[in-house]
């Protein structure tokens, strides 16, 4: 062979390999055009969210571990009730819903008629087996393993007393009065599934009552595709025949696709990128209520912080609004040093009564008389990522008060991917964040002495007996004043700093409606979604 | 034959790399702090949750077992299954696979002629304004981040001009032409990143070649100007830009992760760095041993190339 020959030989074979890539591939995936008759082009939504559970991902409702995960499950199931932004409790798959006079027994009237995507109608046994899985998967007949919160949550059911009354009647017999039930038991686990149903299956068919039926389910497809439920129980819901969610991972690539057109809607866009998008007439800012919190946490057992005037000192170094202004662009609210915002309607005082800091001259005042001063400054070591937004410019921020006050204050940065595994719980000294939750979750999911996150090692026989009080007192008034001691007393004692929370803005295209961010991440509703093409 | 001795040797050894490569990886990953089985189940899993996760995934038995019994079903062929998906290896690797072959391939056959012109370019006009003003234009390519050139080439022509997707959604492509073109901005990008070493590295050999004597003779003779380049000079200059070649060959499979992050590819290098974190070592192996194997095999080609390119060394003893 000559030089020649083997030069040309070898752009031929570049060339079909390329052609022969493409068209062997096709069986793979490409050309799958939805199974429908060709009658109307189908409205198909193109949604991009972040935060991909990668090979983790799972239609089971027991196993959420992203939320990539949160947004197919919603789409795909219901629940019993649903919860508004404002943690009002409305129904979905129960009609409605009644109690006994002390609220030991429930009583749950389920919808006639709905049916699972594989034909099945919904009965009040598939609704006893989901809970019973959820509390205990083993011995509701299921060996799958999984990482759910829900059986912690629902540890004030009892396995047992969840009863199938008739058909369409479930039954929930307690131990204990449980005054806001229904609210407690819509939480992000306990979507209905069928009867019988194993993780196993669950993980990829997503057999639910819900609006969208997942297609040819794979962990780390992109796009995931969901068809429309044709026997969906609402009529005229819902909208749109076919949604395809996009990971895009990269907030630019999000923020240039909305921009191109190219995405409908997007989950979530950062701060940095909202200015470039106000001014764009194509494109519409959605903007949640206050959702997820930021907050330090200190281990009130462990020195120095199990001094109360040195917790109180990390509360006053910094300002509150500055937080929101500088970290967040102003896209959010201050927080009251405990789990519920002041802007909440239920928090126990109010946003102005706050004091926002900073207050040096307090601060060098509490540190003296913790035996602290120039000689013998106070050294601590912060452990933070940028899980969310604003978290290292809020250690920074930290960092700048307690320079201010003498303490020696060291931020030690550890990779995103790693911080919930091997940094969170580990270290007295760290940023966390939550989801926003109503008082009795939010105020024991990691408060309560029996707690599965004991984030800043509260622990405090009479505060668990005050929420337990709490959850028992059925008049809504009492009650409220119950959960505002509690609140009263994170923030002023407890390990928890500013939990603030920020605000969730997605965009949509301008010809695009029907989206609405809700201040739980987790709760994605797509059933009205809709453009016009 | 020297090109079959030299393969024989080379593919001996690439299997002993290999090998070692497959143990330093699975190693690397054992002694990563944070467990998979924290990934798996998220931050709200108890102790007894991942214990059984463990139990049910075999990880509680020691490592050297878990890597013979891996070792030994690779040997027959199989990768075995994704300790979170659970499962088969091939089918989570391989979709993604073709989709990042797609790509490089693609990005591969516009940087030839890519780098080939300009490069041909920059030596003939070489220390004139044209080649002055490519290089100029190699070296900010070379100081411009391929994260950076991506975002950049997608906001002018994904934004601005509309003309070509930023979200590369290839899985959705119902033609070889729409797949072509979605992929247009990361093949370019890459394409870029690739050309600019080239360019230069070609330039250089080009211009040595053009001033020995028997360029220097055949333009003496008359020949024109692009037949003397074309024909005399390009093909002794290719050899040395071969293995810059090469070394891109292996960047392209297993250096495309930013590339593809950006314009949200569903390529192999997005699925083992997922993979990583997720502490999943059958697909990690899988695709670290496709990324090894790309490499060596890559060197190899060149060094064949070479061989068969210079007619000096086809007759080498």
């Amino acid at each position: 062979m000559t030089r020649k020959q083997l030069l040309f030989a070898t752009c031929l074979a570049l060339l079909a390999m390329l052609f022969a890539t493409v068209v062997g591939a096709r069986p793979l995936g490409m050309d799958t055009s939805p199974n429908e008759v060709k009658a109307a082009e189908p409205l198909i939504i193109k949604f991009a969210y972040t935060d991909p559970g990668g090979e983790n991902n799972s239609m089971d409702p027991l196993n959420q571990p992203s939320g990539e995960n949160h947004v197919m499950v919603n789409m795909s199931y219901n629940r019993l009730a649903d919860l508004t932004s404002n943690f009002e409790v409305v129904p979905e798959l129960a009609e409605r819903w009644e109690s006994n006079e002390d609220a030991t027994e429930w009583t749950f009237y389920l919808r006639k008629g709905v049916k699972f995507h594989d034909g099945h109608e919904l009965t009040s046994e598939d609704v006893v087996y989901t809970f019973k899985r959820v509390l205990d998967p083993k011995r509701a007949g299921d060996d799958t393993v999984a990482g759910s919160e829900g059986a912690s949550q629902l540890a004030f059911l009892n396995y047992d007393g969840i009863i199938a009354a008739d058909r369409y009647v479930v039954k929930f017999k307690l131990d204990a009065p449980a005054a806001e039930l229904p609210l407690m038991i819509s939480i992000k686990n306990t979507w209905i599934v069928p009867a019988g149903a194993k993780g196993a299956d669950l993980k990829t068919s997503g057999n639910g009552t819900g609006p969208f039926i997942p297609v040819d389910f794979k962990p780390v497809d992109s796009p995931h595709r969901f068809v429309k439920f044709k026997d969906y129980w609402e009529e005229g819901l819902p909208l749109a025949d076919e949604i395809h969610l996009y990971p895009l991972v990269e907030a630019a690539t999000r923020a240039q696709a909305i921009k191109s057109g190219e995405m409908d809607f997007v989950q979530i866009i950062d701060f940095a990128n909202i200015a470039e998008l106000e001014n764009d007439p194509n494109v519409t800012l959605l903007k949640s209520g206050p959702s997820t919190s930021m907050l330090g946490i200190m281990w009130v057992d462990t020195p120095p912080f199990d001094d109360n005037r040195i917790r109180q000192v990390f509360k006053m170094i910094y300002s509150k609004r500055e937080v929101v202004d500088v970290c967040w662009l102003g896209y959010g609210v201050i927080g009251d040093d405990n789990p519920i915002n002041p802007q909440m309607p239920y928090a126990w005082r109010p946003e102005e009564e706050v004091p926002i800091g900073p207050d040096y001259e307090t601060a060098r005042k509490l540190l003296a008389e913790a035996g602290y001063g120039p000689d013998n400054p106070l050294k601590v070591e912060f452990y933070v990522s940028e899980q969310f937004p604003g978290f290292t410019c809020f250690a920074q921020l930290l960092q700048q008060g307690a320079k201010e006050v003498g303490i020696d204050f060291q931020i030690i940065t550890s990779p995103v991917q790693e911080y919930w595994d091997n940094v969170w719980l580990k270290v007295p000294f760290m940023m966390s964040a939550h989801v926003q939750r109503p008082p009795f979750s939010g105020l024991s999911i990691s408060h309560a002495c029996n707690s599965l996150y004991p984030e800043t090692h509260w622990c405090k026989p009479e505060y668990d007996e005050l929420l337990l009080k709490a959850s028992r007192t059925l008049d809504p008034d009492e009650r409220l004043a119950l959960y505002r001691k509690a609140m009263r007393w994170i923030t002023e004692e407890g390990g928890d700093i500013f939990e603030g929370k920020f605000f969730t803005v997605a965009a949509a295209r301008s010809n695009c409606t029907g989206y609405v961010p809700d201040v739980q991440i987790s709760r994605f509703d797509v059933r009205r979604v809709t453009c016009k093409r | 034959m020297i090109v079959v001795k030299v393969l024989f040797s080379r593919v001996l050894w690439a299997l002993v790399t290999l090998f070692a490569v497959s143990f330093i990886i699975f190693t690397a990953i054992e002694i990563l702090p944070g467990d998979i089985a924290a990934r798996v189940l998220g931050r709200y899993a108890t102790e007894e949750m991942k214990a059984e996760f463990r139990r049910m995934r075999g990880l509680d038995r020691p490592m050297l077992v878990r890597y013979g019994e891996w070792l030994s079903g690779v040997v027959q062929g199989d990768f075995g299954d994704s300790l979170v998906s659970e499962f088969n290896v091939g089918e989570v690797v391989l979709p993604k696979l073709r989709n990042t072959f797609l790509l490089a391939l693609y990005a591969f056959i516009l940087y030839i002629p890519f780098s080939i012109i300009l490069g041909s370019l920059s030596a003939v006009f070489r220390e004139g304004s044209v080649d002055t003003f490519l290089s100029t234009l190699t070296l900010i390519g070379l100081s411009i981040p391929e994260f950076v050139m991506g975002t950049l080439l997608a906001f002018i022509f994904g934004v601005v001009l509309m003309a070509f997707p930023v979200v590369v959604a290839i899985n959705m492509a119902r033609s070889f032409g729409e797949a072509l073109h979605m992929m247009a901005l990361p093949a370019v990008t890459l394409a870029i990143a690739m050309a600019v070493y080239a360019i230069r590295m070609l330039r250089d050999n080009l211009i040595e070649v053009l001033e020995s004597d028997y360029v220097r003779m055949a333009i003496l003779k008359g020949v024109p100007m692009y037949q003397v380049v074309l024909r005399h000079a390009l093909p002794n200059a290719l050899v040395p830009a071969l293995n810059v070649t090469a070394l891109n060959l292996a960047y392209l499979i297993g250096g495309v992760v930013v590339v593809e992050k950006v314009f949200a590819f569903p390529g192999i290098g997005t699925l083992l760095i997922d993979s990583v974190f997720l502490r999943d070592a059958p697909v990690v192996e899988a695709c670290a041993l496709i990324v090894s194997a790309v490499y060596i095999v890559a060197n190899l080609f060149a060094d064949v190339m070479t061989i068969l390119l210079n007619p000096r060394l086809r007759t080498a003893k």
